[in-house]
């Protein structure tokens, strides 16, 4: 080629240009993946690094997989398969070579001091005060998680009570005169191991133990840590399958099976429900809920509904309107239920409990706090009638 | 060898700067246009706007240096002509920018998988990256288009064309458009009259219209006639039916703060109003919303009870209402946009009927300003995330220190900050740290601050020590003395409810009480006897979390907001896990340095290299680096620059976002001018015309001056009264930024040449584009909220005193 001649841009070479910047932009995405992989793969190595601090409790429901050292746990129902140095979804239990632990165990972030009504318990023991114990962790990953700060953690990373000592603990409550424990606001089942001992020493000095739960936990294991306890409230947090699948990661026939098993155990049960507007306010959603508890628990079984204020990942939502909380109410109470409370919206004229056949205020409350009871071992002190629940 | 050869183009120069200065006004409304709607569906967190801002930049360097790569050779086959190319483009720049604003919105939609989800940064920020994609692209090709079609000795007029056009499409749809209505018809309006007027210029001696006239009248006319389909509203109604079933989409309503969309839950009837995708009020269809009503009663039990009170926001809600009901006698409320009282009165909350309440419609920052001090006995700002520096200026300590000269001597001032429903009884490291800097920096200005998780978390200061409280008992006593309508307790009887008044024995009960009894004295599990232990702990850890306080030049809060949102938006929730976090996480700030610092090195290595070549025998890869690297350099300069300045604009002056346009159209006419000097300095001047680097380095040595000064700069001018003063430090100094970054480039071009790297302008173009990407993405994302404005200006005065050593290689003299 000479200098005169002119190199011009032919429709071929064109698309040869187009070609080759095809195949260099492909041979860049491997390339991009890579950053993307190894970011994972660097944080693991950083994982194995990390400190637990004081020696980790064997969990109980586990078996290991013979001729590896992977364990399944069978605590609740995703029953996961655990390689080493793996941490289950409810970020607890953890395959320590070959051996699963519990992370949790004597590691709770929250003690305090409540009404039972804040656990919540609406007929147990109205006004009584309870020690609140709650850990990091969850096997729920609820988008409107209440508790997203520790629940929504590991115990690893959460500020933990660090002179926590369970003996001692229960020593304290007795002398603090407390009438019970509440294991509650994040999921305790998933520290069964903690939970159960614990309540064995609470009820050695006769502490009342109450429970609240989501109720994704395997049948045995959650028999195993009734015996031990007094009270249970089970969250019943949609309608449907697909509800419990989109909102919180879980399915809802082990819940539907643990409200069931309590009622069986004879302990006293109440059900939770957060009225989420758009996933479960519907009417056709409140009435199959409320007809399943009147059908399979009984329509002494108290329901209290809850009002969903934008939180965690469902800030793009309103608040459930006051007036759709007391349509679900009103629902309820159609259905045949006895007890439906409104229990975090106060005051309200559904905080209150009634004695049903004379309709008078048996217990009357301003939010959890009691103000007056009307009821003598569980009498209404208007009529007479016996009014469902745990009395004093 | 291959020389070129001048081919005779098919269009005039003077039709083509004409055709890309259209392109250049266009290209400014569509990035505007695109800009508001990512905000919308990102929440309008202004850390994106660095985000935006940086992947449409990247993506223009990308289609300039494809278009570089593409159009290296000429070519006389007509279809393949740049000038043909770049007027066809042209034609369809309308519809793209509609079809990309359709699409932002959907792909928005199909993220959130269930309604009301916040998205995860990560996904706006890939939403971001792919939704600027065809625009932008198309925008730095066109660019390249234009270089090729004219020869590349008149880059610098093209360069200034683009520039003054993009002044041009800056102040139409900043003063204009923004206003006027639904972005899908603006844009697809704006394109059928870009496609109109090309379909002109291009018309009497180019084939597009000669080989298809029907083609270029029908177009404009079809795209016109689609720009007045009510495509907005449809896209409106189907969006947010998804976003949020039950309700009815009852207005949107497109404002210089954003999109205000109005919805009603079809059976309760409650109204709620999202501004950009976020929630700011709701109205519920009864007087029922006891949680404004129970604070507004712990506001008027401070002492003495407030008469006369300001609210900063909160319109679209009964907590002026109530307040009123609790003896006070004069309420300001201001509120940044007019429409929400608008809304309130549509649905039962007309303010004007009130004598009582006055109504100000103006940036709440600025509007403090013009009261005489001592005149309030309350503020009450009702905050959103302070995750942008927009409603982060209502939580630093100038915003403290400027309420606390309005507030009179026995004054309180409350913050409502959000806390995404946490639970008392734990508070996150993320969260303490966001509210730590807030109480840190009111702690700086009052004697007496207090801190409760009421209403996600509740700070109040007062002015006085020991006048304020929240201790049930004392508010009781102080709420006895006061003749106001005691609380009430409803009681069904039968099908009826029944009132019964709390009576003043039981008030400390009902303080105890509500909000979930956060306020209760109660028994100490751990310590000894009675307090309000819930409070307590939450009020120690907040203020153990040891953080900076959040000020106006460094918003701490931003970037422990942003850290915060990152940690509940993250979507891990499949599968067994590992026990720490990504890399990500471990590594923090830190990782976000390391570019720079690879840039930095890259000019040293290639500095180092030169230094010992002779200065006749320079390496033509060493030079190309070099000039690339300034090229890199300025980008980075005038974006963070640009980015840096319309934050403390906000700061000093009120909300900056409905003049973004006016402040992009100065920096764009900043740019314009520079190149416009540079390039007749050039020209005539000898000793220019000879050493144009050692002018390159002097230009850079005034970037570093500039950089190292505005601050301060703005600062002291600022002083000349509220909005003029500010407005002209801050014009003078984005057109001083503008004006650096426009003269390099001249100088850079006629240096290459000089070097005969003839051929490297659409890559230079590029060069200077990902570096103003980068420039804008982590100037407004992370250095400002990390580092505060100083600091990064300081930070990118550093890295350009640096780069003067790039232009070591750029010295020698061979022609």
């Amino acid at each position: 080629m000479t200098n005169s001649q002119t190199k011009v841009l032919t429709r071929r070479d064109f698309i040869r240009r187009l070609k080759k910047l095809g195949i260099s932009a492909a041979k860049a995405f491997p390339l991009f993946s890579a950053v993307f992989l190894l970011d994972p793969l660097l944080g693991r190595r950083l994982a194995s690094g990390a400190h637990f601090g004081r020696s980790l409790k064997t969990a109980d429901f586990w078996k290991k997989i013979e001729g590896t050292k992977n364990v399944r746990c069978n605590l609740c129902p995703r029953r996961e398969v655990l390689k080493p140095g793996q941490t289950g979804f409810c970020r607890i239990r953890m395959n320590k070579n070959g051996r699963l632990v519990t992370l949790g165990y004597e590691r709770p972030c929250v003690l305090n001091v409540d009404p039972v009504e804040k656990n919540p318990l609406f007929n147990f023991h109205p006004g009584m005060i309870v020690l609140s114990v709650a850990h990091a962790g969850c096997n729920l990953r609820c988008l409107y998680c209440q508790n997203w700060q520790f629940a929504q953690k590991s115990p690893l990373q959460t500020r933990n009570i660090r002179t926590f000592d369970s003996k001692n603990t229960v020593k304290r409550a007795a002398a603090k005169r407390i009438g019970g424990v509440s294991f509650t606001y994040t999921e305790p089942v998933c520290c069964v191991e903690f939970v159960s001992e614990f309540a064995d020493l609470c009820g050695e000095i006769g502490l009342k133990r109450t429970l609240c739960t989501a109720g994704s936990i395997e049948k045995q294991p959650f028999k195993n840590l009734l015996r031990r306890l007094d009270a249970v409230t089970i969250t019943f947090k949609g309608p449907d399958e697909e509800f419990y699948r989109k909102i919180t990661a879980a399915s809802l026939k082990p819940v539907l099976d643990s409200m069931l098993l309590v009622k069986s155990e004879g302990k006293w049960l109440e059900v939770a429900t957060l009225v989420v507007p758009t996933l479960n306010d519907d009417r056709k959603s409140l009435e199959s809920m409320a007809a399943w508890i009147r059908k399979n628990l009984g329509e002494k079984t108290p329901w209290l509904i809850e009002k969903f204020d934008p939180q965690y990942k469902l800030i793009g939502l309103p608040p459930t309107p006051q007036r759709t909380i007391e349509k679900a109410r009103k629902i309820g109470l159609d259905a045949g239920l006895k007890y439906v409370y409104v229990s975090n919206l106060a005051p309200h004229t559904g905080n209150h409990t009634y004695c049903p056949a004379c309709n008078t205020v048996a217990v009357k409350r301003m939010g959890f706090k009691v103000l007056e009871k009307n009821v003598n071992s569980g009498v209404c002190g208007t009529c007479g009638n016996k009014i469902a629940g745990v009395w004093a | 060898v291959t020389k070129e050869r001048e081919i005779p183009h098919s269009l005039s120069q003077r039709r083509i700067c004409l055709i890309l200065f259209l392109v250049g006004a266009f290209s400014q409304i569509g990035q505007v246009l695109i800009f508001r709607e990512i905000m919308a569906v990102s929440h309008s967190a202004e850390a994106f706007f660095g985000v935006i801002l940086g992947c449409g930049l990247w993506w223009a360097s990308l289609g300039a240096a494809v278009g570089g790569f593409l159009f290296r050779q000429n070519t006389q086959q007509s279809w393949i002509k740049p000038e043909n190319l770049l007027a066809k483009s042209a034609l369809v720049g309308g519809p793209l920018v509609a079809l990309q604003i359709l699409l932002i919105r959907y792909v928005a939609v199909w993220q959130g998988e269930v309604p009301g989800q916040i998205l995860p940064i990560f996904s706006i920020i890939v939403t971001t990256f792919f939704c600027t994609l065809p625009h932008a692209f198309l925008s730095g090709l066109q660019f390249s288009l234009a270089i090729f079609s004219t020869g590349r000795k008149s880059f610098g007029v093209l360069y200034q064309t683009e520039a003054w056009g993009a002044v041009l499409g800056g102040l139409i749809i900043s003063l204009i458009l923004v206003s006027l209505g639904p972005p899908v018809q603006i844009v697809l309006f704006c394109g059928a009259f870009l496609c109109a007027l090309t379909a002109v210029i291009a018309r009497p001696d180019g084939p597009l219209a000669a080989r298809s006239l029907l083609f270029t009248i029908t177009f404009p006319l079809l795209i016109l006639g689609a720009s007045f389909a009510p495509v907005d509203r449809w896209s409106g109604e189907i969006l947010w039916k998804k976003k949020l079933s039950g309700h009815r989409l009852e207005q949107v309503k497109e404002s210089p703060h954003g999109r205000i969309a109005v919805l009603r839950h079809a059976a309760s009837g409650q109204v709620t109003v999202f501004l950009s995708g976020g929630i700011v009020g709701r109205i519920e269809s009864k007087e029922t919303d006891y949680a404004w009503r129970q604070l507004a009663t712990i506001l008027s039990c401070q002492k003495p009870p407030p008469e006369r009170a300001l609210l900063v926001g909160g319109s679209l809600g009964r907590l002026p209402q109530y307040l009123l009901n609790l003896g006070v006698e004069s309420l300001s409320i201001a509120e940044l946009e007019g429409e929400f009282f608008k809304i309130a009165a549509e649905n039962g909350i007309d303010y004007t009927r009130d004598e009582r309440i006055q109504t100000v419609v103006e940036d709440a920052r600025k509007a403090i300003v013009n009261i005489p001090p001592d005149f309030y006995d309350l503020v009450v700002v009702i905050s959103p995330e302070p995750d942008n520096s927009l409603s982060n200026r209502f939580c630093t300590r100038e915003f403290f220190k400027a309420a606390y000269r309005i507030l009179n001597q026995d004054g309180v001032l409350c913050i409502l900050l959000p806390a995404f429903g946490s639970s008392p009884e734990y508070v996150s490291s993320h969260l303490a740290r966001r509210t730590g800097s807030i109480l840190w920096a009111l702690d700086s200005i009052f004697p007496d601050t207090l801190a409760a998780p009421i209403f996600g978390h509740l700070l109040i200061a007062g002015k006085r020590k020991d006048q304020i409280t929240l201790d049930p008992d004392i508010l009781a006593t102080r709420f006895r003395s006061t003749p106001y309508q005691r609380p009430v307790i409803e009681i069904e009887k039968g099908s009826s409810v029944f009132l019964s008044v709390v009576n003043d024995e039981s008030l400390p009960d009902y303080f105890s009480a509500i909000f979930g009894g956060v306020l209760a004295k109660g028994m100490s599990f751990l310590g000894e006897g009675k307090s309000q232990v819930v409070r307590e702990n939450f009020e120690k850890v907040i203020r153990d979390s040891n953080v900076a306080a959040n000020l106006d030049d460094r918003p701490s809060a931003v970037f422990y907001s942003l850290e915060l949102l990152k940690s509940i938006a993250d979507r891990k929730i499949s599968g067994p896990t590992e026990n720490t976090s990504s890399l990500m996480e471990s590594i923090e700030l830190y990782i976000f340095f390391l570019p720079f610092l690879f840039f930095l090195c890259a000019t040293l290595t290639i500095a180092s290299f030169s230094a010992r070549k002779s200065r006749n025998r320079g390496s033509p890869i060493a030079e190309r680096c070099g000039l690339f690297l300034c090229a890199f350099t300025t980008g980075i300069f005038g974006m963070a620059c640009e980015v840096s300045l319309i934050t403390l604009y906000q700061n000093k002056s009120g909300y900056v976002y409905s003049e973004i346009g006016i402040l992009t159209a100065i920096f764009m006419a900043g740019l314009a001018l520079g190149a416009l000097i540079s390039g007749y300095l050039k020209e005539n001047k000898r000793c220019i015309r000879m050493n144009p680097s050692l002018f390159l380095a002097g230009v850079l040595a005034a970037m570093t001056v500039l950089c190292l000064n505005i601050p301060a700069m703005i600062h002291k001018l600022s002083g000349f009264g509220a909005g003029a003063g500010a407005r002209l430090a801050v014009g003078s100094a984005i057109l001083a930024a503008g004006f650096l970054d426009g003269a390099t480039f001249p100088l850079l071009l006629a240096r290459a040449r000089r070097l005969g790297h003839e051929k490297t302008g659409s890559f230079l173009y590029a060069a200077d584009l990902s570096g103003a990407c980068m420039g804008a993405s982590f100037t407004g994302m992370i250095f400002i909220p990390a580092l505060g404005i100083p600091r990064t200006l300081q930070f990118t005065a550093l890295f350009i005193a640096v780069t003067v050593f790039a232009l070591i290689p750029l010295r020698q003299n061979r022609e």
